[in-house]
C-alpha cells in the first residue's frame, strides 16, 4: 500500500539484438524506458536511432481505410500472426477500391442533395422578388448573381464603396443576408472576386428557370431522385463492409503489432554498434528482468539506485491492494503523486467509503449499489463499479446501524430487540436529540479527518526535509497547533468548564503559530540556508499581502471544519427523502403502492447516490487533498501494446 | 452579494461550456474526413459548434468562412460570459478584448509590411466591431505607419506604437511593435490582477499569466538561437518580454549565452524549467508550449473554486480548441496524412 520502490535500469548490447531485447521489454510490460534525448547531450558519441518505421505506412492506410468505413479497430494480441504479410497489399487495395468508388458515389450524392436543399431553401428567400427571373437574366449589360452573404461580409461593403456594384438583400437571417448583386459586364470579373473573397455563396439558377416557383419544382424532383439512389449505395457499402470486416481486423493486430515494437527504438541510443537503453523498473521485478534480458546473446543489464541520474524523473508507480485499488482512478483525476511523496490511496479509501457508507445509511439500498457496481465491473469493466461495491457494502452497514431497510425505518426493530437484546434500534435519524447528535458528529468527523491530513502534510514534508511545508505552513506543525488550540478553547468554553483561553494559552497557541505562518517564507528560506529573506516587493507589500493571506487560512479553517456539517445534513435529508416515498407509498392501494415503492426507491438512489458521491469527492479533493497532497509526479508508463 | 452571485455564474458557465469540447474521439474522426466540407457538416451536426454553423452549406463553404465562424463562436462564448459580470468596465475579463486588439493591430503590420494591407478587410473579424476601442473599418483602410498612428491615436496602443517609426523606406520592426504592445498587456493584466483580487486567485492568475510568458519567451529565445544563431545577446534581450519574474538572473544569464539552440535547451533543462522541455524535439516549440497550457490550463479549470481562474482556464482551453480545429481543417485541405495532422493536434 505505498508507492512501488523504482530502479534505474540501463540496457545494453549488441544493436543486433535490440528488436528481441524490445519486444522482451515489451512482453514483460514493467519496463518504463526514458527518451535518450536527456541523456545523450551530455555524452559525446551517443546518437539517438531515428529510423524510419518501415510498417507506419500500411499501419496509417489500415487506420485510414478503418475510418471511411467506419470500422471500430480493435487490437487482439491473438489474431497477431493470422494473417500472412504477403497477401495484405492485394487484399488492402482490392478492398479499398471497391469502397472508394462506393463512398464517392455517397459523396456527390449528399453533395447534390445537399445543394438541392440549400437551392430550394435560397430560392424561398428569393420569394420577394416580385419580377421574373427570365426578364432579369435576359438584361444586355449587366450581370445579376443570387445567392447569400454572411451578415459578417454585409457590414464589409461599405469599404467597397467605390467600386461599381449593388447588393439589394432580400431577406435577413442571423448568420447570412440572402440576396443579388448587380453589376455592369466590365466590371463582373473583379466585382465577383470581391464578393467570393466576403464568402458570398452563389445559387446557379437552372437554366429553363422562369419564376422561382418553377425553378423550386425542379429542384424538388431531382431531390427525390438523388435520395432513392443514396439509399441504394449505402446498402451496398454495408454488405461490403460486413464480408470483409473480419479479415480487416486481423490484418490491423498483425501491422499494428510489427509497427508499434518497432517504434520503441525511439527510446535507443547507438554508439559503435552498441546499443544504449534506459529506463526504470519496479525493484521487486529486478532479478526476473535481469534473467529475461540477459538470457539474450551479448545483451547486459545494469541496475543503478532510482536517484542516481539527476537528469531524470522517477516515475510513480501506485502499488495498492485490491481493496484500493479502485481508489486511484480518483487521485490520478487530481494528479500523480510525485515519487518522493505519500501515496494517497488508502486514505482516500477509507475516508470515501466511510462519508459515503455515513450520509447514505439504508441496507436494501446499499447492496443495491453494490450488486449494481458489481455488474458494472463484470460486464462493462467499469472501475466505478469497484468503487460503487466498496460504497454500496459500507452504506449498506451504516442502514444496520440507523435500522433503515428501502427507507422503511422499523423493518429491522426485531433484529435489535428480540436478537441482540436491545432496547431499539442503534440511531433513530428523525429523532430530534439524534439530529443535534448527529450535526456534532459529522463536525467531529471532519476535525479528525483534517488533523489526520495535516499530519500526513508533515510527514512528508519531514521526509523531504521541506521545513517551511512541515512546521510553518498553515497545513503543518503551527497550523495543527493553531487549529487544535482553538478547537480545545472553543470546547471548554461550550462544555461549561473553565475556559482555556487565558493570556498564556492565546500567545503561546494561537498567536505564536499566527505570527509563525505569516513568517512561514522567510523562516522557509533560512532553513535552506538562504539568508536573503528581505521580500523582493518591499516591507509593506509583504505585510498587506501576508495579513490577507492570514485571513484566508484563519477563515478556510472554519469553513472547511464547518463543511462537514454536509455528513450529517444527507443522512437526515435520506431519511426525510424515504420518509416522503412511504408516505406516497400508503396514499396508493394494491399494485400501485409496490410501483410508487420501487420508483421512489431508484429515484432517491439515482438522485441522493449521486449527490453523496459527488460531495463526497468533493470533501476527498477540496478539504483533504488541499492540505497535504500536490499531484505532481511522473505516471509509470511501460512499454506495452495494448 | 451580487458579485458572488454573478462569479458563480461565470464559474458554473465556464464549466458547462468546457463541457460542451470536442473529445479525443471527435477529433480522430475529424482527422479522417477527407474535405473541408464534411468537416465543416461534421462540426455543424456532432459537437458543440452546431448553433454556429447552423444555415451553412457545407459543400458550399470557404475554409476562411468556417474558420471565421469558429472564431466568432468562441468569441459569443466570451460574450455570455462576462454577460454575468457586473464590473464591466474595469473589469478582468476585458483582458481578452485586449488580446484581441494587439492582434488586430499586430497582423495589420505584418501586411503594412508585406505590401498587402488591402487582404485586412477580407481577414478582420466584423463581429467584433462593437467592442473594440478603435474602429477596425477605419483600420481596414490603413496604408501606412503615419495612417495606423492616426487610427489608434486616442487609445495606449497609439502612444505605445509612437517608440516604433521606421526609418523612411524601412519596414516596421514586427518584433519591437510585438514586444512592446506584449510587454503593456503582460503588465497591464498584472496590475489588474494585483488590484483585484487577493489570496489563492491572485496566486493561480499570475501563476497562468506568468507560465504563459515563459513559455512566450522560451520559445523565442530558442527560435533566435536555432535559426539566427549569430544574434548579439542584446538584441535577443530586446525581443523578450521583460516581466520575466520568476527566473533567476543566474538562470536567465545561462539561457542567453548559450551559443546553438542545443545549448539553450541543455540551459533549459538544467533549470527549474526542465519540466518545459518535452521528450521529442523542438521542430515545433508552438506545440510544446501549447501543450504546457493545455495541460496547466485544464488542471486549473478541473479545480477552479473562482470565476476568474476558471474563465481564463477555459477562454485558454477554447483558444487551443480553436488552433485545433484550424490545424485539421488546414490538414485535410493541404492533403496531410491524418497521423502527420494528429502529430500536432494539443489532446
Amino acid at each position: 500500500m505505498s508507492i512501488e520502490k523504482m530502479t534505474l535500469v540501463q540496457i545494453t548490447g549488441h544493436v543486433d539484438v535490440l528488436d528481441k531485447v524490445l519486444r522482451r521489454c515489451s512482453d514483460i510490460g514493467q519496463f518504463h524506458p526514458e527518451q535518450p534525448a536527456q541523456l545523450t547531450d551530455k555524452a559525446g558519441g551517443f546518437t539517438q536511432m531515428m529510423e524510419e518505421n518501415p510498417y507506419k505506412a500500411r499501419l496509417n492506410r489500415i487506420v485510414d481505410i478503418g475510418v471511411n468505413a467506419g470500422i471500430t479497430l480493435k487490437y487482439d494480441a491473438a489474431d497477431v500472426r493470422k494473417v500472412a504479410s504477403d497477401g495484405i497489399d492485394d487484399f488492402l487495395d482490392s478492398f479499398h477500391k471497391e469502397l472508394l468508388e462506393l463512398s464517392d458515389r455517397k459523396r456527390e450524392l449528399t453533395k447534390a442533395i445537399e445543394e438541392g436543399q440549400t437551392a430550394e431553401v435560397q430560392l424561398r428567400h428569393l420569394d420577394s422578388l416580385d419580377v421574373s427571373l427570365d426578364e432579369l437574366f435576359a438584361c444586355e449589360f449587366l450581370k445579376i448573381r443570387f445567392g447569400r452573404l454572411p451578415v459578417d461580409s454585409y457590414g464589409k461593403l461599405a469599404y467597397y464603396k467605390d467600386r461599381l456594384f449593388f447588393f439589394v438583400s432580400l431577406s435577413e437571417g442571423s448568420t447570412y443576408h440572402w440576396g443579388m448583386y448587380i453589376t455592369t459586364v466590365d466590371h463582373v470579373a473583379e466585382v465577383d472576386d470581391i464578393f467570393s473573397s466576403l464568402y458570398f455563396e452563389r445559387i446557379r439558377i437552372p437554366e429553363a428557370h422562369g419564376t422561382p416557383g418553377i425553378a423550386k419544382q425542379m429542384f424538388k424532383d431531382e431531390l427525390v431522385k438523388n435520395k432513392a439512389e443514396l439509399e441504394e449505395v449505402n446498402n451496398r457499402l454495408a454488405e461490403l463492409i460486413r464480408a470483409n470486416e473480419e479479415k480487416f481486423q486481423d490484418i490491423y493486430s498483425g501491422v499494428r503489432f510489427r509497427s508499434e515494437s518497432f517504434d520503441l527504438r525511439r527510446y535507443v541510443s547507438v554508439y559503435k554498434g552498441q546499443f544504449h537503453l534506459t529506463g526504470f523498473l519496479p525493484t521487486r521485478d529486478e532479478e526476473a528482468f535481469r534473467k529475461s534480458i540477459e538470457s539474450i546473446d551479448r545483451a547486459h543489464v545494469e541496475f543503478k539506485p532510482q536517484d542516481s541520474d539527476k537528469r531524470l524523473v522517477t516515475p510513480t508507480k501506485l502499488n495498492n491492494c485490491k481493496l484500493f485499488q479502485p481508489f486511484e482512478m480518483f487521485v490520478d483525476m487530481y494528479g500523480t503523486p510525485s515519487y518522493n511523496e505519500i501515496d494517497p490511496t488508502p486514505f482516500v479509501g477509507i475516508t470515501y467509503t466511510l462519508l459515503y457508507g455515513i450520509m447514505f445509511g439504508d441496507l436494501g439500498q446499499g447492496l443495491v449499489i453494490a450488486l449494481l457496481g458489481a455488474l458494472l465491473w463484470k460486464f462493462k469493466k467499469m472501475n466505478l463499479g469497484r468503487i460503487m461495491t466498496r460504497i454500496g457494502i459500507s452504506a449498506a452497514c451504516f442502514g444496520l446501524v440507523y435500522g433503515s431497510v428501502f427507507g422503511m425505518e422499523h423493518l429491522l426493530d426485531p433484529l435489535y430487540t428480540d436478537l441482540l437484546g436491545l432496547p431499539g434500534k442503534p440511531v433513530e435519524v428523525m429523532d430530534p436529540l439524534t439530529i443535534n447528535n448527529l450535526l456534532i458528529f459529522a463536525i467531529g468527523l471532519g476535525v479528525v479527518l483534517i488533523i489526520a491530513s495535516m499530519t500526513i502534510n508533515i510527514v512528508i514534508g519531514l521526509k523531504n526535509r521541506d521545513f517551511e511545508k512541515a512546521i510553518f505552513s498553515n497545513n503543518g506543525l503551527a497550523g495543527m497547533v493553531f487549529y487544535v488550540a482553538v478547537l480545545l478553547g472553543v470546547l471548554s468554553m461550550l462544555s461549561g468548564g473553565q475556559s482555556l483561553f487565558t493570556p498564556l494559552y492565546i500567545l503561546a497557541f494561537i498567536v505564536l503559530p499566527i505570527l509563525v505562518i505569516f513568517l512561514k517564507h522567510p523562516l522557509g528560506k533560512l532553513t535552506r540556508g538562504n539568508r536573503h529573506i528581505k521580500p523582493e516587493g518591499g516591507i509593506g507589500s509583504f505585510i498587506l499581502e501576508g495579513f490577507f493571506e492570514l485571513f484566508e487560512v484563519v477563515l478556510s479553517f472554519v469553513t472547511n471544519t464547518m463543511s462537514f456539517l454536509r455528513v450529517g445534513g444527507f443522512i437526515i435529508s435520506h431519511a426525510g427523502m424515504m420518509a416522503v416515498v412511504l408516505t406516497l407509498t400508503e396514499m396508493m392501494t394494491g399494485s400501485g403502492s409496490i410501483v410508487v415503492m420501487i420508483l421512489g426507491n431508484a429515484f432517491v438512489m439515482a438522485l441522493e447516490g449521486f449527490i453523496v458521491g459527488i460531495q463526497g469527492l468533493r470533501l476527498e479533493f477540496y478539504e483533504l487533498f488541499s492540505r497535504y497532497f500536490e499531484g505532481q509526479g511522473k505516471p509509470f508508463r511501460p512499454v506495452v501494446i495494448q | 452579494m451580487l458579485s458572488s452571485f454573478s462569479d458563480k455564474a461565470i464559474m458554473t458557465k465556464a464549466m458547462s461550456m468546457y463541457g460542451k469540447r470536442i473529445t479525443e474521439e471527435q477529433y480522430l474522426e475529424l482527422l479522417h474526413k477527407k474535405s473541408v466540407a464534411e468537416i465543416a457538416a461534421y462540426l455543424r451536426d456532432e459537437t458543440g459548434y452546431a448553433a454556429a454553423l447552423s444555415g451553412i452549406q457545407p459543400t458550399a463553404i470557404h475554409r476562411g468562412q468556417v474558420e471565421l465562424l469558429l472564431r466568432k463562436e468562441r468569441f459569443s462564448r466570451y460574450l455570455r460570459l462576462i454577460h454575468y459580470d457586473n464590473n464591466q468596465k474595469d473589469s478582468y475579463y476585458r483582458y481578452l478584448v485586449m488580446e484581441v486588439e494587439i492582434e488586430q493591430i499586430l497582423q495589420m503590420v505584418q501586411l503594412l509590411n508585406s505590401g498587402r494591407a488591402g487582404e485586412y478587410i477580407v481577414q478582420y473579424p466584423g463581429f467584433l466591431g462593437h467592442i473594440t476601442s478603435f474602429d477596425l473599418m477605419a483600420l481596414a483602410r490603413v496604408r501606412s505607419f503615419d495612417d495606423l498612428i492616426a487610427v489608434l491615436a486616442d487609445t495606449v496602443y497609439g502612444r505605445l506604437l509612437l517608440n516604433c517609426r521606421p526609418r523612411a523606406g524601412q519596414p516596421i520592426s514586427y518584433t519591437r511593435c510585438e514586444v512592446i504592445l506584449g510587454a503593456y498587456f503582460y503588465k497591464h493584466i498584472e496590475d489588474v490582477i494585483d488590484q483585484n483580487f487577493r489570496g489563492k486567485i491572485r496566486l493561480h492568475l499570475h501563476e497562468i499569466f506568468q507560465t504563459h510568458l515563459e513559455l512566450l519567451n522560451i520559445g523565442t529565445i530558442y527560435r533566435i538561437k536555432k535559426y539566427f544563431p549569430q544574434t548579439p545577446r542584446e538584441k535577443v534581450v530586446k525581443c523578450i518580454y521583460p516581466m520575466w519574474k520568476r527566473i533567476p538572473e543566474e538562470e536567465l544569464n545561462r539561457m542567453l549565452d548559450a551559443v546553438t539552440a542545443e545549448e539553450f535547451l541543455d540551459a533549459v533543462a538544467a533549470s527549474p524549467y526542465s519540466r518545459y522541455v518535452g521528450s521529442d524535439d523542438f521542430t515545433f516549440i508552438e506545440y510544446h508550449t501549447d501543450c504546457i497550457n493545455y495541460h496547466m490550463s485544464r488542471r486549473f479549470l478541473r479545480f477552479a473554486t473562482d470565476a476568474p481562474t476558471a474563465f481564463t482556464a477555459y477562454m485558454s482551453l477554447s483558444r487551443i480548441e480553436l488552433s485545433n480545429l484550424t490545424t485539421i481543417i488546414e490538414g485535410v485541405r493541404y492533403g496531410v496524412a491524418p497521423s502527420e495532422i494528429k502529430k500536432m493536434l494539443i489532446l
